[in-house]
């Protein structure tokens, strides 16, 4: 089995909106439903967990519905930060999901993830035990401490920027979870983040610079370009 | 003066198509019109200085006075990477600028370039001889050797990624050129990594995730549908 988590805790305070950035209308649907759709229609997910922002649930499941997310199966609290989140999910898992099930952990402000990258996570979580979604910097990279200045030049092709979707399988990511837990680790936002000190070592897989975290309006201006020029090429 | 300097000389042999990217025709007009339009209507800019492709030097002048780019002051010779093209562009403008002049370099590539990141770019330099539009990512960063597996992530707030416009103070940039030759630096992608291959300090200003740079065919689509949707908003407006 394949489970897809998506997180949806965040409260957006980056966008300066009253609406979290997930529930943010384009074209009149909620960004997450958009996200929700690209894992709907993909044929290895066969079910979806979404860890939601609390007061948002009930709307969420009407659009849900309304948007035909038949493989939406629960609906759990989000937390205080992603890695609460992804863990209010993984334990709702424990009575359905097998050791070697895979959960795929995916931002639900990233709705342009594609079919490919979905599928390559998966692939490469079955061949090597995990796979992140990831993508080289093409632009020059500065270290800087503030964000105001910088100094050092910062060599490219040593870097990843690791994005989501992000498979793991179930046994390991529930057990790193809970090991973090017992340990008082608790603010690591993203899962890797979290394997990583746990001792894991963790595998790459196709991602995109399209597939863009919706963090500011500019994003979501973005996000609309792309959506517009998918249709157009449906039209075609 | 605030002088911008447009570098459009690269060519990209992965490029889906013959035409250089700059030169793809976007609504009738070659995306460099496009870029040379943002700088052109920017009150702070006073003239604009092209480093461009042999061989297409015709064309940006002819589409330049077309499209009324009036601030057009010079067409130099494109080099073989940014640091080239920025440097050939230098050697001119030191014939005609004062130290204290602000050189706004800009890729020809990245027409979605908006007034307030350029204006930013100005004002930090403006405090401290340069502003470069940078970025923070939000994505996790890892370390790697092969770009397959890795065992340590970095902090995304150690790190910043790095755009243009980029502005410096004439003395500043004429500067960093020399300094350039002078320790065999060459090759670079810009002249932000000159200045810290030189092991000088940077100073970042806004940039923007909008403020894309065109590299596949799917950008030139991407920077069609932003356009279209900026018209339409305008004209609600």
């Amino acid at each position: 089995m394949n489970i897809a988590i998506l997180l949806a805790g965040g409260s957006g305070t980056r966008t300066e909106q009253d609406v979290p950035k997930q529930f943010i209308n384009v074209y009149d649907k909620p960004i997450i439903i958009y996200t929700l759709e690209a894992f709907q229609n993909h044929p290895d997910i066969d079910g979806i967990v979404v860890a939601c922002l609390d007061g948002w649930q009930t709307i969420l499941q009407a659009y849900a519905r309304e948007a035909g997310i038949t493989k939406l199966h629960h609906i759990v609290k989000g937390g205080e930060c992603g890695q609460e989140s992804a863990r209010n999910a993984l334990r709702k898992l424990q009575g359905s999901c097998q050791e070697d099930d895979i959960v795929i952990i995916h931002d639900a402000v990233r709705p342009m993830v594609s079919a490919e990258i979905i599928s390559d996570c998966i692939v490469t979580c079955r061949r090597r035990g995990s796979g992140l979604a990831a993508i080289r910097c093409q632009e020059t990279i500065i270290r800087t401490l503030d964000g105001i200045g910088g100094d050092a030049y910062v060599k490219r092709d040593g870097i990843m920027r690791v994005q989501t979707p992000q498979a793991y399988l179930f046994g390991n990511v529930l057990e790193a979870h809970e090991s973090a837990f017992k340990q008082g680790i608790t603010n690591t936002v993203y899962t890797n983040i979290l394997m990583l000190e746990m001792g894991k070592t963790l595998y790459f897989s196709k991602g995109s610079e399209k597939n863009l975290k919706i963090t500011t309006m500019e994003d979501v201006e973005i996000f609309k370009a792309l959506y517009r020029m998918k249709k157009e090429d449906w039209v075609k | 003066m605030n002088i911008a300097l447009i570098l459009a000389g690269g060519i990209d042999p992965d490029f889906q198509m013959s035409v250089p990217k700059q030169f793809v025709n976007v609504y009738n007009r070659p995306i460099i019109i496009y870029t040379l339009e943002r700088f052109q209507q920017h009150n702070e800019i006073d003239a604009i200085v092209v480093a461009c492709l042999d061989g297409w030097q015709e064309m940006v002048t002819a589409y330049a006075k077309q499209f009324n780019i009036s601030k057009l002051r010079w067409v130099v010779q494109g080099g073989k990477d940014g640091q080239a093209s920025a440097g050939n562009g230098i050697v001119k403008l030191q014939e005609e600028c004062r130290d204290s002049d602000i050189i706004i370099v800009h890729d020809a590539i990245r027409p979605l370039v908006s007034d307030d990141t350029i204006t930013d770019s100005i004002r930090v330099c403006r405090e401290h001889g340069m502003g470069v539009a940078a970025m923070r990512t939000m994505d996790t960063i890892m370390r790697t050797q092969d770009g397959k597996v890795g065992t340590k992530s970095i902090s995304r707030y150690s790190i910043i990624r790095i755009q243009t416009p980029q502005a410096y103070r004439m003395d500043r940039l004429a500067d960093i050129h020399k300094k350039a030759l002078e320790a065999g630096i060459m090759g670079q992608v810009d002249m932000n990594s000159v200045v810290s291959k030189l092991g000088e300090p940077v100073w970042f200003s806004k940039g923007s995730e909008l403020n894309m740079k065109i590299n596949t065919v799917e950008d030139v689509a991407m920077f069609k549908a932003l356009y279209k949707m900026r018209q339409e908003l305008e004209k609600e407006e």
